[in-house]
């Protein structure tokens, strides 16, 4: 495979093209992790109080739906969006995947899972205190992304 | 402050009571008599009547159960499996606190369904069985709050409060669960911890600022778990 880069000043934005003979899983990864890299670039808007910001999607570890709200989880901080989780769940790059029917969770900043065969499994996250639970319905989808992100190594 | 101190009296009998019956078991003093099973009765008893005293129909039906896993044959069902039991005396439990709950009010906007609290008279209550739960508290003013863990799991954020000028007051009570309040270290806290046979965590440190209003916390843990961080 060549990589080649052509520099175009008339473009209006940044564009990717992958041009192949046909489709492999080589390709179809490759697409997945160029959406990744773009997607990590992005903000989410937020809010405390009155106060709106615009997040890093690096900088989130989890979200929770509360009601009509989504609590949306920093290290340090706790954000509110007026959202439905699974709106925003078709947004998300791959890294953020579904725990429970109330929880999406980082998996780029998650260092350890503590497993519980009987009840939700306990996740925690780098640089936080804080925790998330993955249900018995979820945990091994998790389990599994993370076990090919090891892999990948 | 007097009733703490008649608690940890009693709390302290009922442990000796214990060892007591474990070292006349092994001496053979009575040797018709099933003393370990009498000294953990003891312990089940006392358990029972910290959850009759909150009316805490699991916590009272609980400890029923395992104290019938020892008294098996005595009581005739030997033919019972020991996690059958548990499991009824449980379920039991869940059925007479649905039955007999009262409901809990619902006043706040956010449509939560086992958290009250309305934001103009300062005052929540978030309440927990059993089960994996987080609960987000966002009141001005807090003037008198209630934190009730049972057995379950439970995660409080009190992200985004704030405390009346004259004062607060959260009342913590974990029953045999998994407690964690994240509380806010801008605020100014003083605990009051009554903890029995479990583990009471405080991580970091609340604002020791004297101008700001004080949040007072009475915290009392039965045999479970409370982890408290200041972030």
């Amino acid at each position: 495979m060549r990589i080649n880069i052509d520099v175009d000043n008339s473009l209006k934005e940044d564009r990717v093209t992958i041009h192949c003979r046909e489709i492999t899983e080589e390709i179809l990864e490759l697409q997945r992790l160029l959406s990744t890299q773009i997607s990590i670039g992005q903000k989410i808007s937020a809010s405390i109080d009155d106060v709106e910001y615009y997040l890093d999607l690096k900088s989130i570890i989890f979200m929770e739906s509360d009601g009509n709200y989504i609590s949306i989880h920093t290290a340090n901080n706790i954000y509110r969006k007026r959202q439905k989780l699974y709106e925003l769940e078709e947004i998300l790059p791959r890294s953020f995947i579904r725990v429970s029917k109330s929880t999406i969770v980082n998996t780029d900043l998650i260092v350890s899972i503590k497993k519980n065969i009987t009840g939700a499994s306990e996740v925690s996250f780098k640089g936080s205190t804080k925790r998330a639970y993955a249900s018995r319905n979820y945990i091994k989808l998790l389990i599994e992304i993370m076990e090919e992100k090891r892999l990948k190594r | 402050m007097k009733e703490n101190n008649y608690k940890n009296i009693l709390r302290g009998v009922i442990v000796i009571a214990f060892a007591v019956c474990l070292l006349l078991d092994n001496i053979g003093m009575f040797p018709n008599l099933p003393l370990v099973k009498i000294g953990i009765l003891l312990i089940l008893f006392y358990v029972f009547a910290e959850a009759l005293k909150k009316l805490s129909f699991v916590g009272m039906t609980f400890p029923i159960g395992l104290a019938a896993c020892l008294f098996t044959t005595e009581l005739g069902i030997k033919n019972a499996s020991i996690a059958v039991i548990i499991l009824v005396s449980v379920l039991v439990g869940v059925g007479l606190e649905l039955i007999f709950s009262k409901p809990k009010e619902k006043k706040n906007h956010f449509e939560r369904t086992t958290t009250s609290y309305s934001e103009g008279e300062g005052t929540f209550d978030v309440d927990n069985n059993m089960g994996a739960r987080t609960e987000y508290i966002q009141v001005k003013n807090i003037r008198r709050g209630k934190i009730d863990n049972a057995l379950g799991k439970m995660t409080v954020y009190l992200n985004g409060s704030t405390v009346d000028p004259d004062g607060g007051f959260i009342d913590m009570d974990n029953g045999l669960g998994k407690l964690v309040v994240y509380i806010p270290k801008e605020l100014r806290v003083s605990f009051v911890t009554d903890n029995g046979l479990g583990k009471v965590n405080i991580h970091g440190e609340s604002s020791h600022d004297e101008s700001l209003p004080l949040l007072t916390i009475k915290l009392d843990n039965g045999l479970g778990e409370v982890d408290i961080y200041f972030e």
